[in-house]
């Protein structure tokens, strides 16, 4: 591999800032390992080659000029195929929209572009989003960069594979009950679900408006940082866009974890889980404690009905939007997304409800613990990557589909709209495993903050 | 004796038929639109039926919250706006 590959994001960006490497040479690195690595991984749908050249010679002449944009400037991205782009296609992931063009760009894509970042094309993913393999019957499956015959995670599997692989720098994706940090947890990589409201959704393909949530994924803490300082920050074209300031997230990863009170929840998390990623967590947890961070346990006994509220939510919103398209284009869906639409349109509206009633619940519950504590720590992913076809797997006595293992740490924070992210802490049967830190609305600093410390542990 | 346990069987598969995992295999029609539920193939319509069984089971979960509960969104928006 291309030494300069193995660079992260924000040292990439200092090299280009300081002369040293050059856009169009960093572009054109990326595209030969894409060249050489996607036969296998499949992760991208479309590479814009071409488009990524120029947008790399006009990042160059720019410096030349003395214009440096900021941290993004020249750096090489990739988008989840469901962010609108402007004359480039943007499927879902679906046949529905196999050669459907946008003639605008969602409003991330825009700030990216305005940032300075060049844009290599657009990532395989779960068919719209709904499921959590990334096992896409219309664009093949995308596989794990440390076997490829397992899942990288989804829904946002194509972004995992693609920056775990030094495909591209760093990715954007979408996180509807864990699409985001269950494939950035099972690929090795950190991922950031920011508080909801905090980045705009305007231009990127919904599955289910009020849980969708678009953040990072990337190699390290810093670089999730970056990245969402391009993207947050109040939209008009989003109705859901809150009107918080951005503040410096990369200014402050390094003020450490002295003092900060940590929960674990006892409820609904440890088990089941592998003991694997258990004891690489626990592992995790006890490092943040002799950096002085104050653990304690906390029960959360709401959690018994946040599985009913978030299935139901997610189902029902993802029907709704979908209904229309179903009928028309039914057999186009693949299997899984079909039925579990079904599933969504056969919920009645006084359901819908009382899963807003129990999500309001779960919300007042959190929020009053985080009154007592900066942060949750959970395990991300209970199991470690599963294989490509696998039907059942077995844990803690517990036999079932691989999805119901993969988004059941994740979803909650969804359903609340807290901030979640997740950071390599070890690995288990040599993949793998991520711990999950969640904090409160707005406080993404303390997050980023906790998962940056649990960096500088795993690195010594 | 043999024509009871056959009569049985029948009534069994005859039964098996119409209630799949418990829900009527006319019911999981009845609750799509008719739009979509003309689509739906046979295979689909079991596998709908016991997933909405499941299904309802974890609604049932909820209508066991008390009313007072309901979550006051519109007002918090609302004072988030002033």
């Amino acid at each position: 591999m291309n030494e300069l590959l193995s660079l992260s994001l924000s040292q990439l960006s200092a090299e280009i800032r300081a002369g040293r490497v050059s856009p169009v040479e960093a572009t054109e690195a990326c595209l030969r390992r894409i060249d050489e690595r996607d036969g296998v991984l499949n992760s991208f749908i479309t590479v814009t080659a071409d488009t990524a050249r120029h947008e790399a010679r006009e990042r160059e002449a720019e410096l030349a000029a003395g214009g440096w944009r900021g941290s993004l400037h020249g750096v090489p991205l990739a988008l989840k195929d469901l962010f609108l782009t402007h004359g480039v296609r943007t499927t879902s992931g679906s046949a529905v929209l196999r050669d459907w063009i946008p003639d605008r760009d969602a409003t991330v894509v825009r700030r990216l572009r305005e940032a300075g970042a060049v844009l290599l094309g657009k990532l395989n993913m779960h068919e719209h989003a709904f499921g959590a393999t990334s096992e896409n019957p219309h664009f093949g499956a995308v596989r794990h960069p440390h076997d490829p015959e397992r899942i990288a995670g989804g829904s946002s599997g194509g972004s995992a594979a693609a920056v775990a692989d030094h495909l591209c720098f760093g990715s954007l994706g979408t996180d509807t009950g864990g699409s985001i940090r269950c494939p950035a947890a099972l690929c090795g990589l950190v991922g950031l679900k920011p508080t909801y409201g905090r980045v705009s959704r305007a231009g990127v393909l919904p599955l289910a408006w009020s849980l969708d949530h678009v953040g990072p994924i990337t190699r390290t803490v810093s670089d999730a940082a970056v990245l969402l300082e391009a993207v947050a920050g109040y939209d008009p074209a989003d109705p859901t866009s809150a009107k918080e300031q951005v503040p410096p997230w990369l200014s402050r990863l390094e003020m450490g974890v002295k003092g900060l009170r940590l929960a674990i929840p006892r409820e609904h998390f440890w088990r089941p889980v592998h003991p694997g990623v258990r004891d690489a967590v626990n592992a995790a947890v006890r490092m943040l404690e002799q950096s002085g961070a104050v653990v304690e346990e906390v029960s959360l006994p709401s959690l018994e009905f946040a599985q009913a509220a978030q299935s139901l939510t997610i189902t029902a919103e993802a029907a709704a939007y979908h209904h229309s398209q179903l009928a028309t284009h039914y057999t186009e869906y693949g299997a899984d997304v079909r039925m579990r639409l079904l599933q969504g349109l056969c919920i009645s509206a006084g359901d819908y409800l009382d899963a807003q009633r129990a999500r309001g619940v779960v919300r007042r519950e959190l929020l009053d613990t985080l009154r007592h504590y900066d942060a949750l720590l959970t395990p991300t992913v209970p199991i470690p990557a599963s294989r490509i076809g696998e039907q059942e797997v077995r844990v803690d006595e517990i036999s079932a589909p691989p999805l119901f293992f993969l988004l059941r740490n994740t979803f909650l924070f969804n359903l609340t709209g807290l901030p979640a992210a997740t950071v390599p802490c070890g690995s288990a049967e040599a993949l793998p495993v991520g711990i999950q830190i969640a904090g409160r609305p707005w406080d993404e600093a303390t997050v980023l903050r906790i998962a940056y410390q649990v960096e500088k542990q795993m690195s010594h | 004796m043999n024509g009871r346990v056959a009569s049985t069987s029948c009534g069994v598969s005859v039964l098996r038929a119409l209630f799949v995992g418990g829900l009527m295999k006319d019911d999981v029609l009845r609750r799509l639109p008719p739009e979509i539920a003309a689509q739906v193939s046979d295979t689909e319509q079991e596998e709908l039926a016991r997933r909405l069984e499941l299904q309802d089971r974890l609604a049932g979960q909820l209508r066991a919250l008390p009313l007072r509960e309901t979550e006051p969104s519109l007002a918090v928006s609302l004072e988030r706006e002033r």
